[in-house]
This record gives C-alpha cells, sequence and structure tokens, in this order.
C-alpha cells in the first residue's frame, strides 16, 4: 500500500466516524472545564480583568498578570498547580480510555465505551513502557546537545552552537515523533491482535516502523504537515480577529474550536494511518490477513479483580487490513 | 611624567586622581604586566596620613573573596570557571622619586571584615598628604585575568581588561556626600556593586601582540608603534573616572560620525532652548566618531548598532546636555562570554547574537543602556557601592524613554530557527516602562530603592531596586510633575553635578527645586521608605432618593407631617422626577499616602471629579443625580505608576461582557489544545 493510499483510507475510514470526533471532543472539553471552571470562579475574578484604557495595554498587560498573581489573588499560581498537577494524571487516564475508545470504534466499528474498557490496562501498561522510550529519546537528545557544547568548547562564534542546536530541536522533535508513533502502532497492534502482550506489542512496533521509516514516519510526518498548516490557518484567522465586541467573541471562539476539531482529526489520522499500514507492513512476516486471530485471555491479576472482561472482546473478529 | 602635565590637561574638571600606564599584554597566558604612576591632589582641607586602593581583580581570586562568597561564583546568569582565576598582585609600590611602600601594604576589609577578601589594600604614608598637596606613587602590578566573568576577562583571544589595575579610593571629607568626617570611601568588590573613583587624566601604554585589533578608552591612540611582533598603542582620555581596554585579533573594526547637525532638526534645538530656557549654542550638540568592534559573524548588525547609538547620543543629549566627549567606542563580545552590557568612560560592551531577528531589540536596548551610563555615573559619577538607583535607576529610565521614542513598543522574543514569531503569534508588545512596573508589582515590599548594593535583601532584590523600581519611580514623578517639569529636572541634575559625585539628597533637592514643590513624599516612602501604595474603589452603591417622610419645619414656624404612605405614593407616582444618591467608598489598600484623584461617570454622561489627600484608611463621595452611576475610577490619569493593583482602581456597573468572553474563550482553548498534546505522547 501506498503511503498516499494510506493516508487516503484512514481519512476516510476517520471521517466515517463524526460521533468519534464529537466524543474526542467532548472529553478534552470536559477535562478543559475541570481546570478553567475554578480558575475563573476563584482565580481570575472576571470582574477585575482589564479593558484597555489608558492604564493597561491593550489585550495583555504583564503587569496585570504579576498583578494578578501578587495582588489580586495572593497564592493563585500554587493553586493553580494544585489543580493541574492531579489532573494531568486524569488527562493521561482519560487519553488511555480514549485512545482504546476511538481505535476500537475505528478499527472494529464497535462502541467507543467497549473500546475504552476492553484496552484500558493493556494501554495503561503501554504507557509506562512509553515512558521508557521516551526517557531513551530524551537521554539521546540531551546527550547530543551536550556533545555540542563540548564540541564547541571555547569557541568564539555563536553560528556552529545555534545551528548545531537547531539540528538537535529537529532530531529532537522527530526522535518524539518516532516514539509517538511506535506507541501509536503498538496500540493498534494490541486491538488487531486481540493480544495483551504489550512490552512484544512495543518492541514489535518499535521493530515495524523503523524498519518501515518511509511509510511509517512518511505518515506522520504528512499528517504532522497537515497540523502546521491547521495552526498556520488558525493562527493567521485569529491575528485578523478584533475580539473587542461580543460578535467578534463567538467567531473566536468558533474559529478556536474548529481549531481543537482539526488537532482532534490528527489525532484520530495517526490511529487510522496505524490501522491501515500495520496489517500491510505485518503482513509477510507475520500472521496472514486470512487466519482470525485468536484471543487468548490473560489470567487476571490475583488481587486486582478489575480486569476489563475478557468476553467482551472481539476474538473472532478478523484483522481488518485497508478498509 | 610630570605632575604638571598631568594635571594641565583636563579642560572640564580639575583632576584628582590621574594615572599614567604603561601594560602589557601576555595573550597567552592572559597576563597584564604593567607599572603605573599614580599622581593624587588632596582636594580636601584634611591632612591624609594613608592611601587606600581598590585590587578589583582579586574578587576573582579564589572562592574565599566576599564577591565569591556572596555570589557563589554566579553573576547575572554567567557562571565563573573554576579553574581560571582572576587576581592583581601589587609587586612595588614608592613614592615618586622617595621611599618605598611596598611594606606598608596591608589588606583590609572595610565592609565585612572578611579576611580572605584582598580587594582593599591600605598604604600607610611616611608622611602624610597636607590639603591641597599632590602625591605622585609608582606601582608596579601583575593582573591576571579570568575567564570572562562579571564583565572583565579573557574567552579565547577576546580580552576585555576593565577593573584591571591599582585604583584609588575616593578621599571623602566632612560635608561630602555623607561623611561627618575625612575618611576613603573605598569598599570592598561586592557581588552586586559597581564602582565610584575620581575624576582624572589617563595616560595608557599598551603592549600586545601585533595581530591584536585594539579598543580602549579615547577611542583613537594618540600615538602606534610597532616592535617586532608586538604593537603599542598610546590612549589618552581627560575627565574619566577609569580606564578599560580590550583586544582581540578578529575584531571588525567600523566608524560612523554622530554629525549633530544632521542627526537633530532645527525643531528639536529649538523645542530643547524653549523647554530649559537655554541658548542655541548651550542646546546644540557636538559630534562624536562612533567606532565599533564587532565579532566577524555579527559585522551585517553594524548598523543596528550605529542606529541605536546614535539615537542615545542624540536624545540623552538633547534632553540632558551634551555628550561632552569625542569618540564612543561599542564593542560587540563574543558568544558565551559574560562581557555583554557594560559601561566604562567613552567605551561600552553591547551584545548580541548571530542571526539575531531584526524586531528582537535587544542588543539595541543594550547600546542604548549601556550609553546612557555615560551620563548617569560617568560625567554625574555617583556612588555605584551606595546609591546604584543613581546610576542604574536614571539610566533604566532614560533608556526607556530613547526605547519608547525611536523604537515604540515592541514584541517578547520568541524565535524559532533564527525567526522572531511573536508578533505572528500574537504575544503581546511591550514597553520598558510596563516591564519595570511589573516587576515593581512583584517586589514593592522587599527593600527600598536605596540600599548600599550589598545590604538588600538578595541580589533580585538589587537587581529590581537599583533597575526597574527605580524606572517606574521616576515615571510616576514624571506623571507627577508633568514631562516638561521632569526634563527640567533631569537636565538641571546632569548640569549641576557633572564631573561631580553627587548623592541622592542632592537628586532631591534638584527635583524640589526645579519643580518648586515639595516631593519629598515621593522620596521618602519609597526611595528611602519600603511604603507600597495601592488605592482601590472599595464599594459603589445607588439608591433611589425616596420621598422623606416624618414631621419637617416649614418657613414661619409651622410643622409639616409627611407619613410613610404618602412618601411611597409620592414615590410611585408616574411624573415623579427619580433622583439616585451614589455612594463612593475609596481606600487606601497600601501604607504609601498619594493624592487621589476620583472620576465618577453617570448614566446620562455627567462627569464628576473630586479629589482625595489620601491620608485616611477611606473615604466616601456622595453624589445626588438624576440617574444612575455607570463608572468609578482612581486615578484615571495614571499618575500612580506605583499601584501595584490597577484592577482595583475601576469600578464598573455592568461587567466588560467582552474581554470576560475572550479571556474564557482563550482559556478554555489553551487548556483544551493542553489536554490533546499531553495525551499525544502517550
Amino acid at each position: 500500500m501506498k503511503l498516499t493510499s494510506a493516508l487516503s483510507f484512514a481519512a476516510r475510514r476517520v471521517g466515517m466516524y463524526k460521533g468519534l470526533w464529537a466524543l474526542l471532543w467532548f472529553a478534552f472539553t470536559a477535562l478543559s472545564m475541570v481546570f478553567v471552571v475554578p480558575a475563573v470562579r476563584t482565580l481570575m475574578p472576571l470582574s477585575r480583568l482589564p479593558e484597555g484604557g489608558p492604564k493597561y495595554l491593550p489585550g495583555f498587560d504583564l503587569g496585570f498578570a504579576v498583578e494578578w498573581a501578587v495582588q489580586i489573588v495572593p497564592g493563585a499560581p500554587g493553586a493553580l498547580a494544585g489543580i493541574v498537577v492531579p489532573l494531568l494524571g486524569v488527562v493521561l487516564l482519560v487519553h488511555v480510555l480514549v485512545s482504546g475508545g476511538a481505535i476500537y470504534r475505528l478499527l472494529h466499528r464497535g462502541r467507543v465505551l467497549d473500546g475504552a474498557g476492553l484496552y484500558f490496562w493493556r494501554f495503561v501498561r503501554l504507557a509506562l513502557i512509553s515512558l521508557l522510550f521516551y526517557g531513551v529519546a530524551i537521554a539521546l537528545i540531551s546527550t547530543g546537545n551536550k556533545a555540542i557544547d563540548k564540541l564547541w568548547g571555547e569557541g568564539m562564534e555563536a553560528r556552529p552552537v545555534i545551528i548545531g542546536g537547531w539540528v538537535m530541536q529537529v532530531a529532537g522533535f522527530l526522535l518524539l515523533g518516532l516514539v509517538a508513533t511506535i506507541f501509536d502502532y503498538a496500540k493498534v497492534r494490541l486491538a488487531v491482535d486481540g493480544s495483551r502482550a504489550t512490552w512484544r506489542a512495543a518492541f514489535g512496533s518499535a521493530k515495524l516502523v523503523i524498519t518501515n521509516p518511509g511509510r511509517t514516519m512518511g505518515a506522520w510526518a504528512a499528517i504532522s504537515i497537515f497540523g502546521l498548516l491547521f495552526f498556520v490557518l488558525w493562527r493567521t484567522v485569529e491575528n485578523a480577529i478584533e475580539s473587542r465586541t461580543l460578535g467578534a467573541v463567538v467567531l473566536l471562539l468558533a474559529v478556536q474550536q474548529t481549531y481543537v476539531l482539526s488537532r482532534i482529526w490528527i489525532r484520530l489520522m495517526f490511529w487510522g494511518v496505524a490501522i491501515e499500514l500495520d496489517s500491510v507492513l505485518r503482513l509477510p512476516a507475520e500472521e496472514p490477513v486470512a487466519e482470525p486471530v485468536k484471543f487468548v485471555a490473560e489470567p487476571a491479576p490475583a488481587q486486582s479483580g478489575v480486569e476489563d472482561n475478557p468476553a467482551g472482546d472481539t476474538p473472532d473478529e478478523s484483522v481488518s487490513g485497508g478498509a | 611624567m610630570a605632575v604638571g602635565g598631568c594635571l594641565a590637561w583636563g579642560g572640564l574638571t580639575k583632576p584628582i586622581a590621574s594615572y599614567d600606564i604603561k601594560a602589557k599584554l601576555d595573550a597567552k597566558s592572559h597576563t597584564v604586566t604593567g607599572s603605573q604612576t599614580l599622581t593624587w591632589v588632596n582636594d580636601s582641607p584634611d591632612t591624609v596620613p594613608t592611601l587606600q586602593f581598590h585590587l578589583y581583580m582579586n574578587a576573582f581570586k579564589n572562592s574565599r573573596s566576599t564577591f565569591f562568597k556572596e555570589s557563589g561564583g554566579q553573576l547575572r546568569g554567567d557562571k565563573a570557571d573554576q579553574r581560571e582565576f582572576g587576581w592583581i598582585d601589587v609587586t612595588r609600590m614608592r613614592l615618586a622619586g622617595g621611599a618605598d611602600l611596598t611594606r606598608a601594604i596591608r589588606f583590609i576589609q572595610p565592609d565585612d571584615g572578611n579576611k580572605d577578601d584582598q580587594t582593599v589594600i591600605e598604604v600607610a604614608l611616611p608622611e602624610a598628604v597636607k590639603p591641597g598637596g599632590t602625591l605622585q606613587v609608582e606601582i608596579d602590578f601583575v593582573t591576571k585575568l579570568p575567564k570572562v566573568f562579571a564583565r572583565t576577562g579573557f574567552h579565547g583571544d577576546f580580552h576585555l581588561v576593565g577593573q584591571w589595575f591599582p585604583k584609588l579610593g575616593v578621599w571623602e571629607t566632612a560635608g561630602f556626600r555623607y561623611s561627618t568626617q575625612g575618611a576613603w570611601n573605598c569598599h570592598q568588590f561586592h557581588a552586586n556593586s559597581e564602582f565610584f573613583a575620581n575624576f582624572g587624566n589617563y595616560q595608557v601604554e599598551l603592549t600586545v601582540p601585533a595581530e591584536m585589533v585594539v579598543g580602549a578608552t579615547g577611542g583613537e591612540p594618540v600615538s602606534v608603534k610597532k616592535n617586532g611582533t608586538a604593537m603599542t598603542y598610546k590612549f589618552r582620555q581627560e575627565d574619566v573616572t577609569d580606564f578599560v581596554w580590550t583586544a582581540q585579533p578578529t575584531y571588525r573594526r567600523f566608524e560612523r560620525m554622530f554629525v549633530a547637525s544632521k542627526q537633530t532638526t532645527p525643531a528639536e534645538i529649538r523645542e530643547v532652548m524653549k523647554t530649559h530656557g537655554i541658548s542655541e549654542s548651550e542646546a546644540r550638540l557636538s559630534d562624536v566618531k562612533m567606532i565599533l568592534l564587532m565579532q566577524p559573524e555579527h559585522a551585517g548588525q553594524a548598523e543596528r548598532h550605529f542606529k541605536a547609538a546614535s539615537a542615545a547620543i542624540k536624545w540623552y543629549g538633547l534632553w540632558y546636555g551634551r555628550y561632552p566627549f569625542t569618540t564612543l567606542t561599542v564593542v560587540d563580545p563574543p558568544f558565551g562570554g559574560g562581557a555583554g552590557g557594560m559601561e566604562y568612560p567613552t567605551f561600552i560592551t553591547a551584545g548580541t547574537s548571530w542571526r539575531m531577528p531584526a524586531d528582537a531589540l535587544g542588543p539595541e536596548e543594550v547600546t542604548v543602556h549601556e550609553f546612557g551610563h555615560q551620563f548617569w555615573m560617568q560625567l554625574v559619577a555617583t556612588n555605584e557601592f551606595e546609591e546604584s538607583w543613581l546610576d542604574e535607576g536614571l539610566n533604566s529610565y532614560s533608556t526607556a524613554k530613547v526605547m519608547s521614542k525611536v523604537y515604540g513598543n515592541w514584541p517578547a522574543t520568541f524565535q524559532v530557527f533564527g525567526f522572531n514569531l511573536s508578533s505572528w503569534l500574537g504575544l503581546p508588545k511591550m514597553d520598558d516602562f510596563r516591564l519595570s512596573r511589573a516587576a515593581n508589582v512583584a517586589s514593592a515590599d522587599v527593600d527600598s530603592i536605596q540600599r548600599r548594593a550589598w545590604e538588600y535583601y538578595n541580589s533580585s532584590s538589587y537587581g529590581m531596586n537599583s533597575y526597574p523600581r527605580t524606572t517606574t519611580f521616576l515615571r510616576m514623578m514624571e506623571r507627577v510633575l508633568g514631562e516638561e517639569s521632569m526634563l527640567r529636572v533631569m537636565r538641571t541634575y546632569q548640569q549641576r553635578y557633572r564631573f561631580k559625585h553627587p548623592g541622592s539628597r542632592d537628586f532631591v533637592a534638584v527635583v524640589n527645586e526645579v519643580s518648586g514643590r515639595d516631593m519629598n513624599w515621593m522620596f521618602d516612602q519609597f526611595v528611602f521608605g519600603t511604603k507600597v501604595l495601592d488605592y482601590s474603589v472599595a464599594s459603589v452603591s445607588t439608591n433611589e432618593v425616596g420621598t422623606p417622610f416624618g414631621i419637617f419645619d416649614q418657613p414661619g414656624g409651622a410643622k409639616k407631617s409627611v407619613s410613610i404612605e404618602d412618601a411611597a405614593k409620592r414615590d410611585e407616582a408616574k411624573d415623579r422626577k427619580k433622583s439616585y444618591e451614589t455612594v463612593v467608598r475609596v481606600r487606601r489598600e497600601g501604607d504609601a499616602v498619594a493624592p487621589v484623584e476620583l472620576v465618577v461617570r453617570f448614566k446620562d454622561g455627567s462627569v464628576e471629579r473630586r479629589t482625595w489627600d489620601g491620608q485616611y484608611r477611606w473615604a466616601n463621595f456622595t453624589f445626588i443625580k438624576p440617574v444612575e452611576v455607570e463608572r468609578v475610577e482612581i486615578d484615571p490619569q495614571g499618575r500612580h505608576y506605583m499601584d501595584v493593583n490597577w484592577s482595583n482602581d475601576v469600578w464598573k456597573a455592568k461587567t466588560d461582557r467582552a474581554t470576560a468572553a475572550r479571556w474564557l474563550s482563550n482559556i478554555l482553548f489553551y487548556a483544551q489544545n493542553a489536554a490533546i498534546w499531553i495525551g499525544a505522547l502517550i
């Protein structure tokens, strides 16, 4: 399958499930509201907001931000951190649920909630394994930066070290993208195989992505470019909106939420392409497409008792391949 | 060197401490070997039995120096190289043609008693110097430069040689600044302090490897001689307090003339004449040769530096009086050093980097600021150890004015691959006054603006008070006095104390005299005190005024009774003209006191103005009007620039729904994006 075909199939597949977009938008918005509501109610009193005028700069004045943190609501940054830190954990868990539900929906056309529950624990394990991969990636980036500093040494010119820094920024971005892609394929692999072997999925996907960089990372790059285009478009439109009236603010809200939807589309596209390419790229070396994947139940942990219900899985589903 | 010759050059001020120095740079060991003849004039009525010298370079000698202990080996983000120390040894000291003083040298620690600190020496003289007497001392010294730190030292083959020779302290007689009796003012070198010295004439011969490009105080060398593989440059500069030089073989040297007649317009000169009531010859500027020593990779930014330097020469000159020297040397230090952003007489270091975006104005701002120090600490030579606000603060305020005048607001820098995306990303544009005010809000209650540099709560407080808080304070003073009056204050202070050593009280006296107002209330609360300014509109209530009921005296002694029921009926009558009682309560939230202006706008467009002395904790203002109140604001002109909370200065009957909605939309949007980004990684 060509890269363009994979992208095309993925776009078609993602386009079929607009309800999924809405659900993901709702999930991310609900999560955000956990932060926004207390932030606005207690930490950012709306009646105190600067209105432009002779004192504050229009739009945003750094002085107001400092007043807010030091004078208006002393301790606000700490209080916000108190909301954000536990919320980060919730966000990660919700992402695990959302990714399970979305992949299940895209792959098996099943109910999102079923997929969220079905894949929850194995995706949690996968997320923990990803920390190891990200750790390696960050160590590589750090080593690269240190090597540049060492090579520069007592240098008098900034050019080499600045260019080196740019190279490392690009390399770092690519490395993080590589790890993210590996774990997108790992999730899809677990879902396709109905497997719980998360380590095998992680390393198998790493091998798959690294040995097929043209299509896997090529798709990642293509979707990322779409993301960049959406970003540029949003920024350009928002720059043109003078949000001084309620009508203009409504327009601003619409533009911003459209951009959020585009971000969700990008997220779904990464999974969609992984679904398209996974079966094709694994076809010759591993199990044939026609043969159904047998679901092998993993022994439930002795203490938890909350493992997902194997009966709810869909062991008889065949690998879907490019739909 | 003849004493008479040394004293004779100065045309602008009487030289007190003049130096004739011969020095040689060993570029491999980064060592300067020198000999100097100091000529000191005892301009006081005191008989002076000792001399005290700064040996600044010993601040970098080891980890037990006061500088190192205070700084922890880090200053303004730069870290000292713990393997490349700097030091200075006085190898010989003797009176010219007379007694050897070397054995009489002893280290003293007048500030903190740290016996390990070797940044000040005292020498007992065999014979005290009588009032009006002149003393010549010959000193041999060796200075090892540190890896660039605190704006001096070497980096590769770049050398910035500042604070490098034994430098005499300042004899302060009774009545001089704050002295009650004659004594040396010779502080140790502290992490947060700069310098203080008398004016004098400098003649310096520098021998360096022939390939070096050299720049120094004085600009152009008066002579250049080649001796084999070395070159000897001779520089002279009168009427300055210090001498610095730099050498690097790869400097790109550029020159431009600041031609006063071309850079200023007749209208600008007339404006200066009118504002200050001075003649055209006093208002006019003079030509200045600008010498720029750039790193090769920054050569393309030369014009930016010249433009900034020209703007500074022009506006500082027009506002405060012409720059009296004929040259200005701007040095662009290499990347990775700590040599940028420093001021010396006729010589400054700027700072940029490769591919600095055109709209990132860091290089311009640092050039303007460091040039400004020619006025605030060089021409008006205040004591930077003890009153840093008088140099850094007055200069930061002046820098902000020049930058606003020439460049306007500029965006924060957000560079991606050398492109500044901040404007496109919609990041806010700011100016120095706004940034300074934000800093004041964050640090208003820590220290008074004036303290000795090493006695602030911490380094951050030194920085906040010496730079942005003073800027904010002077901005408030400008708004209280009016811009023109403030210009007259600043120019008078500059002109009156040019080539002198004023203190804070001298500045206060000039402010009061020139403005014709007693402004001590501002200085006492913020410069010498730690008061915090914050007034608020505490509450606003509007109630319809009902028909009064009860017993009312009538003309002729009769009494009229109005029952509560009758009053209620009249209130409900359709043809009744309504009236509203609006009560505005204004509060003093902080402990600083300032006059308060109150503006109350009503729904029919009428406006009421009141003033309040702001003394008591609160005050009520009552208005009876046919309509309800729409908006209340205190300090509508923004004179209270030191007020730490502007958001409580305004009360509105209606919340600004568009602003609130915009903030809500933005907060939600960025929270959503953050949530999606976080999840994208797992």
